[in-house]
């Protein structure tokens, strides 16, 4: 029989909590195990928090897994793999400062496959109709690393590709964004009448709609299957503060894709499973984690309501210790029933980057001296 | 606002030509405003911004003090001399003075309640027409005390100007920044490198960047009152301010010698935290400090760091086994590390510019070898542990008078 951790990432009811949980916990503690056997860095953190195993029972005792916060990722490769195992190397998107990078195995690789295509299924977007893609963000290159861009070509499987066209073009003097191309394609697209999925950055998306308003461009009226798939964070918007909101009512105004179409994913280098927005545009838990928003001070979990430090327990991965980590977003769980949509695991929503207070203060900040810190 | 700033030229030009601001107008206007500030009150008013009650009554006492006759003419006199802007002739038929720059703005922090009106009291010290850009979230003390300063002198209204502006509009920057002979800047980084970006040249920039100090003990200068200083300037600004101590270097190259010191700071740390009381800490701050003593505890387990930390998480002390110079996370969280005396150049120059005070705890005989070095770093202020945020009046800022740097050397021959 398939381990409990190759069962957990084929189930298609992604939101049964209670009906999968001993199987969660078991793959877990699996994952725990793995790690603290072929990663000393794991085996030294177990041992210095004392750790024991047998204290997970249920799938809440996962808070008590040590959580290894996501920047320490970005200052030292640990891996519970052979280096040969290793299939793809990942880096994240991030403009400033360090940037986080991981390793994945072909294990961990088979595990996100399975997870994308049920969420995919889940909520009906894998179609057989022939299909024209924007992708909001970067042209595949040779030299690209980022996460996000394996990921959004990853995203043109789920409905067959007519035609591909790239917001940030590869030239052979780097990457420039294709101002004329995406325009062009918009209104060609838009004419042809098939279903268009947008996938990528919200920044891009934004940075297409706000083109077509100034180049005067009439809005369009997109076949009504069209998606717009989004992830890889909204830190670009810290300067223009536009909301979530906001920016899928201009995509209903200027493409005529219904908001209930335009879906943002969470996921990280550091922590890959992929948090899709419901049709209400909240991030319920699916099966493949826990959520635990914990408190800023202590690390203990916090209920509803309650902001601190986004973690999660998963056992995706298997190429290094990622069981438990902390990211570096501050976000506040709700009661799921509060949603509406009819998915009942709770969500979260996140409020804002850890660690980025305007300090008041005339010490140098760490901010300005080393980059981020998570 | 742009019609107020299109107008300012047109207005600046009447002000200069009309000036005849002394710096005695000015002393006078302050001294009689120091004896009108009511202690209490202002320290109240403080504390519902949200400062400690001690700490808001400490400022304000302090205030009453810079703001007094006494306190002002010593600072004029040891920064520009006696009577700095009568000639003196220098030479047969050759004058000198110190003029006024001019028109000056400042680009005020709001990371000390007061100070924005503090740095425009030293423009007007200096005889300039001062355009003062409140920092984002001014509680309104500037404003209030420059104010009263009106009140107290109403021949100072036309040599001060106050802009609530937000940081984000350029623009109306450039144009304050445009109609000046010098900008004085408050801030981070990056604050200094947008008014460089839109100054133009020619306008002088006096910059007072956020700066980093250090607590420096060797073994022959260790000793409970020299830990139990470092331990107080730590608890009692929060790190907060620029000469607050961020990292404590101990002269050792053993990983043991170096843990067992940091132990026995640990322990001075939490006898005096007791002492204090804390500061609020929002959830950012918070956020900041969780995420870098957890990143520490990480490396603890690659034998990189080490964490010693409150039961009730109210400070830690992490030592880090390789030395350099970093910030900490603030709020009584301080990083030990060790250091040997033919590295200090190597470990700190790098980071020339940033650096403020050192608390320095050594022998007698090793004081000039090691200050020397620091200077040499560029630290500009050597003092006592305990004593590291402890000014006196006339004191030098950030390696300079303030005052020099808000006039010109004129000469005239005759």
């Amino acid at each position: 029989m398939p381990d409990a951790r190759s069962r957990l990432f084929a189930c298609k009811n992604i939101y049964d909590l209670s009906g999968t949980e001993a199987l969660f916990v078991e793959a877990v503690k699996d994952s725990v195990l793995h790690h603290s056997r072929n990663c000393g860095f794991y085996a030294g953190l177990l041992k210095q928090r004392n750790f024991n195993i047998d204290l997970i029972r249920r799938a809440e005792d996962c808070a008590k897994i040590p959580a290894i916060p996501a920047s320490f990722f970005k200052y030292h490769e640990v891996l519970s793999v052979s280096e040969d195992d290793i299939d793809v190397h990942a880096t994240s998107s991030g403009t400033q400062g360090q940037k986080s990078q991981m390793f994945y195995d072909k294990n961990s690789i088979s595990a996100g496959i399975h997870m994308v295509t049920n969420v995919m299924r889940y909520f009906g977007f894998i179609s057989f109709w022939p299909t024209n893609y924007i992708m909001l963000g970067y042209e595949p290159s040779d030299e690209n690393e980022m996460g996000s861009v394996k990921t959004a070509v990853g995203m043109t499987r789920f409905a067959p590709a007519i035609k591909k066209v790239f917001v940030l073009r590869h030239t052979a003097s780097g990457y420039e964004i294709n101002r004329f191309g995406i325009l062009e394609a918009l209104q060609r697209f838009g004419k042809e009448g098939w279903p268009l999925r947008l996938i990528g950055f919200p920044f891009y998306l934004y940075y297409m709609l706000k083109l077509m308003k100034d180049e005067g461009i009439e809005p369009l009226k997109l076949n009504k299957r069209s998606l717009v798939l989004l992830g890889g964070g909204w830190k670009q918007f810290d300067e223009l503060t536009i909301e979530k909101g906001t920016l899928y009512e201009m995509t209903e105004e200027m493409l005529g894709i219904p908001m209930k179409n335009c879906r943002d994913f969470y996921s990280a280098v550091e922590h890959s499973v992929a948090y899709a927005e419901c049709e209400n545009h909240h991030m319920h838990a699916p099966i493949w984690s826990r959520v635990f928003i914990r408190d800023v001070r202590t690390l203990e979990p916090l209920g509803y309501g309650q902001p601190g430090f986004l973690s999660f327990v998963t056992p995706l991965v298997t190429s290094a210790p990622l069981t438990s980590v902390i990211m570096g977003d501050l976000a506040v769980m709700h009661e799921g029933k509060t949603c509406g949509c009819g998915i009942e695991t709770p969500y979260f929503k996140v409020i804002g980057r850890a660690g980025t207070s305007r300090m008041r203060s005339c010490a140098i900040a760490a901010s300005e001296f080393a980059g981020e810190v998570l | 606002m742009k019609e107020a700033l299109s107008m300012l030229p047109a207005m600046l030009q009447a002000d200069l030509e009309a000036r005849e601001i002394t710096p005695e107008m000015v002393i006078g206007a302050a001294d009689k405003l120091s004896r009108s500030m009511r202690k209490e009150e202002l320290a109240a008013a403080l504390a519902a911004t949200g400062m400690e009650y001690e700490t808001a009554a400490g400022l304000v006492e302090q205030a009453i003090t810079e703001l007094g006759r006494p306190s002002l003419l010593k600072k004029l006199e040891r920064e520009l001399g006696n009577d700095p802007f009568t000639p003196v002739e220098v030479e047969k038929g050759v004058w000198e003075q110190y003029q006024p720059l001019g028109v000056l703005t400042h680009i005020a922090a709001g990371n000390a309640a007061g100070l924005p009106a503090m740095s425009v009291l030293e423009g007007l010290l200096a005889g300039n027409i001062n355009l003062l850009k409140l920092p984002g979230g001014d509680e309104g003390i500037s404003t209030l005390l420059l104010f009263m300063l009106v009140e107290a002198e109403p021949r100072l209204a036309p040599y001060i100007y106050v802009f609530d502006l937000p940081s984000h509009d350029v623009e109306s920057i450039k144009a304050l920044s445009n109609v000046s002979d010098g900008v004085a800047v408050w801030g981070s980084d990056a604050a200094v490198s947008g008014i460089r970006a839109i100054t133009p040249p020619g306008t002088a920039i006096i910059e007072w960047g956020h700066k980093l100090s250090f607590g420096y003990v060797t073994k022959s200068g260790e000793s409970e009152e020299a830990l139990h200083g470092l331990a107080t300037d730590i608890c009692s600004t929060e790190q907060l301010l620029c000469s607050s101590p961020q990292c404590v270097y101990y002269e050792t190259d053993d990983r043991y010698a170096l843990l067992d010191f940091a132990q026995r700071f640990a322990k001075i740390m939490a006898q005096v935290s007791s002492r204090y009381p804390h500061a609020r800490i929002d959830i950012h701050s918070q956020s900041e400090i969780t995420a870098a003593v957890e990143l520490a505890r990480m490396e603890e387990v690659l034998g990189e760091k080490a964490v010693i930390r409150d039961s009730e998480y109210n400070w830690s002390v992490l030592v880090d086994y390789e030395s350099g110079v970093k910030p900490s996370p603030l709020f009584r969280n301080v990083w030990i590390m060790p250091i040997k005396r033919e590295n200090i150049l190597d470990i700190l120059r790098p980071n020339i510019g940033h650096l403020q005070t050192a608390g320095l705890a050594c022998g007698d005989e090793e004081y000039e070898e090691i200050a020397c070095l620091f200077f040499k770093s560029g630290v500009n202020r050597i003092t006592l542990c305990g004593e590291m945020s402890r000014g006196y009046m006339g004191e030098p800022h950030d390696g300079a008078y303030a005052l020099r740097r808000y006039v010109r050397r004129v000469s005239f021959r005759r």
